[in-house]
C-alpha cells in the first residue's frame, strides 16, 4: 500500500488513491448500503417470484406470464384497481381542500392564545395510530354512541355507519381528514406566513375587505404549494393507506373497500397464494413506481426546484 | 361629498363584515376542536366510569357519571399488555437508536466534497427510496435470515428511510467550513468530525429525525404483526388491535378473569386505548417543538 500511495502522489492522485483516502467514510456508508442490499433489494428482487411456481421445498419452477393472466383475469381484480383509485382521489382531495382552508383561517385569527390552542388540538391525531383511531371512531360511531345520540337530538333514525358498505368509503375519508386537517395545513401556513407583508398593506391601501385580499393575494401566492402537494399525492395513486383500510375492514364491509395492498396481503400471506400474490404486488409496484417518478418529476418542473 | 359617505359607509360595512367573518372562523374552528376532542375525552370519560354506569353514558358527555378506576386496575394488571409494551419500547428504542446512527454517518459522508462514486451512491438512495416492495416479500426476506418472530426483524424493517438522510444532508452541507478546517488542523479525524462537531451543531434536524423514526416505529402494526405473531414478541399496536378491532377479550389475559367479570369490556378497551396513548402525549410537547420544523424543512427549504 505505502508503494502505491507513494507512486500516486508524484502523477497527482489515481481515483484507488483517492477511494482509498476517503475509506472511513466508506466504512460510514457501509451498514446502510449493506442494509439496503441485503433487505431491500432482496425484497423488491424476491418479487420475481410472480414469474416462477413456488415450491417450498425445491427450486422454483419458471411459469412465465401465468400468474399475471390469472391476476388479470380475475372477476375481483378490477374491482379493487377502482376501489383502491376512488378511495385515493377521495382522499387526495379532501386532505387538499380542507387543509387549505383551515391554514387561511389559522392566518385570519389574530388572537395568539386561541390560535395556538387550535393548533396543539388539530394537530394531536396525527400522531395516534390508526388502530387507537379505529378505537376512538368505533365509539363515536356505533349505537349509543356520539353520531347517534346527534340523530337523536334530531329525531333521525341511526344506522351504524362503518357496518355499511355504502357509508365505510366516506367513513374512511372521514378519518382521513379527522386525521391530517391541522398536520396538512403546516405547510399551507407556511407558504401564507412567507407572502411579503407589503402585498396585503398595498392591497388594504386599495381598500380591499379580508375576503378580497384572501381571494387575490393569499390563494394566488399558495396555488404552486396546492399544485406541488396534489401531484405528489397523485404518485401515491394505488397506495390506498394499508394501515388505516385494515383496520376499518370488517365482514360487512370488507369487499367495499378492499384495495391492492390488503387484496395482496390477504391472498399471498392469509392464503398463500404467493406467486399469484407476488404478481399482482409486482404489478402494482411497476404502476406504482411510474407513478412517483412522473409525479416528482412534474413537482421539478412546476416548482423549478428539487423537493423530495 | 356623497362619495365620502357612501366611501366611509362602504369602509364601515367592510369592518362589519370582517368581524362577523372572524366570529364564523372562530366558531369553525372551535367546532372542529370539539369533533377532535369530543370523541377523545368520551373515551377517557368512558374508562373512568364504574362499569355499571358506562352504557348509560352519552356520546358527548366527558365526564364520567360515577368514578372509578377498576378499569385501569385490571388493564394494568394484564401481563399481555406488559410484555406488549417491553416489545414496543425495545423496538421503538433500540431502531431509532440504530437508525439515527446509520442515517447520521450516511448523511455526513454523502456530504463530504470529492467523495468518489458520490452520484452513484445518490442514485442507489434515491432508487431505495421510490422502489417499494409488498409485505409479502418482506416476510420471506425475514424467514430468509431466520428473524420471524426475533424483535430485530422490526428493528432493521425500514431502519434508514432516504429522506430522512436527505433531510439532514440539507443541514450538514450548510455547516460553516472554517469550523471544519479548524478542526482538520487540530487532527480531528472523521469520526470525531462527525461526533464532535456535527451531531452537536445539528441538534434540532436530528431530533426531528429521530421524531421521524420513533413515531411511525411506534404506530407501526401492519409488519409487525406480520414478522411478530408470538404472544411473548408481540408490539403494544398489534395487541391493541386484537382486543379492540377484533374485539378479542381473551387477548387480555386470563389470570385477571375474577377482576374482570364484573367490568365492562367496552370501558376495558377505552382504558387500553388511553394506556397505549400515554408515551405518545409525553412526547408529544416535544413533538411539537421539532416536527413542525422539520416538515417545514423539509418541503420548503430553498
Amino acid at each position: 500500500m505505502t508503494v502505491l500511495s507513494g507512486t500516486s502522489r508524484k502523477k497527482g492522485k489515481s481515483l484507488i488513491q483517492r477511494i482509498w483516502d476517503f475509506r472511513v467514510i466508506y466504512l460510514m456508508l457501509l451498514p446502510t448500503v449493506l442494509y439496503f442490499a441485503l433487505f431491500k433489494c432482496r425484497a423488491v428482487w424476491g418479487m420475481s417470484l410472480a414469474f416462477y411456481d413456488y415450491f417450498p421445498r425445491k427450486a422454483n419452477v419458471f411459469a412465465g406470464w401465468k400468474y399475471f393472466n390469472q391476476v388479470f383475469s380475475s372477476p375481483t381484480f378490477g374491482t379493487i384497481i377502482l376501489n383502491t383509485v376512488k378511495i385515493n382521489l377521495m382522499r387526495t382531495l379532501l386532505c387538499w381542500f380542507f387543509p387549505v382552508a383551515f391554514a387561511i383561517m389559522q392566518h385570519e385569527v389574530t388572537h395568539r392564545l386561541f390560535r395556538k390552542t387550535v393548533q396543539v388540538i388539530s394537530y394531536l391525531p396525527h400522531f395516534l395510530s390508526w388502530v387507537v383511531i379505529f378505537g376512538i371512531w368505533n365509539s363515536a360511531l356505533q349505537y349509543g354512541g356520539l353520531l347517534n345520540n346527534l340523530y337523536d337530538l334530531f329525531g333521525v333514525e341511526y344506522k351504524n355507519l362503518m357496518l355499511r358498505s355504502n357509508t365505510i368509503v366516506g367513513v374512511i375519508g372521514a378519518s382521513s381528514l379527522w386525521r391530517n386537517i391541522g398536520w396538512d395545513s403546516i405547510i399551507y401556513l407556511a407558504a401564507i406566513l412567507a407572502i411579503d407583508t407589503t402585498l396585503f398593506d398595498a392591497a388594504t391601501v386599495d381598500g380591499a375587505s379580508r375576503w378580497q385580499i384572501i381571494r387575490h393575494v393569499i390563494l394566488p401566492s399558495l396555488v404552486p404549494t396546492m399544485a406541488t402537494i396534489l401531484i405528489l399525492n397523485c404518485g401515491f395513486i394505488l397506495d390506498a393507506g394499508v394501515d388505516q383500510i385494515l383496520v376499518f375492514q370488517n365482514t360487512a364491509v370488507q369487499s367495499a373497500i378492499e384495495v391492492l395492498d390488503t387484496y395482496v396481503y390477504r391472498v399471498g400471506l392469509l392464503q398463500g397464494s404467493y406467486s399469484f400474490a407476488s404478481a399482482a404486488g409486482l404489478f402494482k409496484s411497476a404502476v406504482g413506481l411510474v407513478f412517483v417518478v412522473l409525479a416528482r418529476w412534474g413537482s421539478r418542473k412546476l416548482t423549478g426546484t428539487s423537493t423530495v | 361629498m356623497s362619495q365620502a359617505v357612501s366611501r366611509a359607509r362602504a369602509g364601515r360595512r367592510s369592518i362589519r363584515r370582517l368581524t362577523a367573518g372572524k366570529v364564523i372562523i372562530c366558531v369553525l374552528m372551535a367546532l372542529l376542536c370539539l369533533i377532535i376532542l369530543v370523541p377523545m375525552l368520551n373515551m377517557v370519560a368512558k374508562s373512568f366510569c364504574d362499569p355499571a354506569w358506562v352504557s348509560k353514558m352519552s356520546g358527548y358527555q366527558i365526564w364520567p357519571t360515577v368514578p372509578s378506576v377498576i378499569h385501569y386496575r385490571v388493564v394494568l394488571s394484564s401481563d399481555a399488555m406488559w410484555v406488549s409494551l417491553k416489545n414496543s419500547l425495545i423496538i421503538t428504542l433500540g431502531g431509532t437508536a440504530l437508525s439515527v446512527v446509520l442515517t447520521c454517518a450516511a448523511a455526513y459522508a454523502m456530504t463530504r466534497p470529492g467523495l468518489p462514486g458520490k452520484k452513484l451512491l445518490m442514485g442507489f438512495f434515491l432508487a431505495m427510496m421510490v422502489l417499494s416492495a409488498p409485505i409479502l416479500q418482506w416476510y420471506f426476506v425475514m424467514r430468509g435470515y431466520n428473524l420471524i418472530n426475533n424483535r430485530l426483524s422490526m428493528i432493521l424493517y425500514g431502519c434508514v428511510d432516504v429522506y430522512n438522510m436527505i433531510l439532514l444532508m440539507r443541514f450538514f452541507e450548510d455547516t460553516p467550513p472554517a469550523i471544519l478546517e479548524a478542526a482538520r488542523i487540530d487532527g480531528a479525524g472523521d469520526w470525531t468530525l462527525l461526533f464532535r462537531i456535527f451531531i452537536p451543531l445539528n441538534k434540532v434536524p436530528i431530533i426531528t429525525v429521530m421524531l421521524f423514526y420513533i413515531v411511525p416505529k411506534w404506530n407501526e402494526y401492519f409488519a409487525s404483526g406480520v414478522f411478530l405473531a408470538k404472544d411473548e414478541v408481540r408490539v403494544l399496536q398489534c395487541y391493541l388491535r386484537s382486543f379492540i378491532v377484533d374485539n378479542n377479550s381473551e387477548a387480555i389475559n386470563s389470570d385477571i378473569y375474577m377482576l374482570f367479570r364484573d367490568t365492562n369490556l367496552t370501558a376495558l378497551q377505552y382504558a387500553t386505548i388511553v394506556v397505549s396513548t400515554i408515551p405518545l402525549l409525553c412526547l408529544y410537547p416535544t413533538i411539537l417543538k421539532y416536527f413542525t420544523s422539520g416538515v417545514l424543512a423539509g418541503g420548503v427549504k430553498e
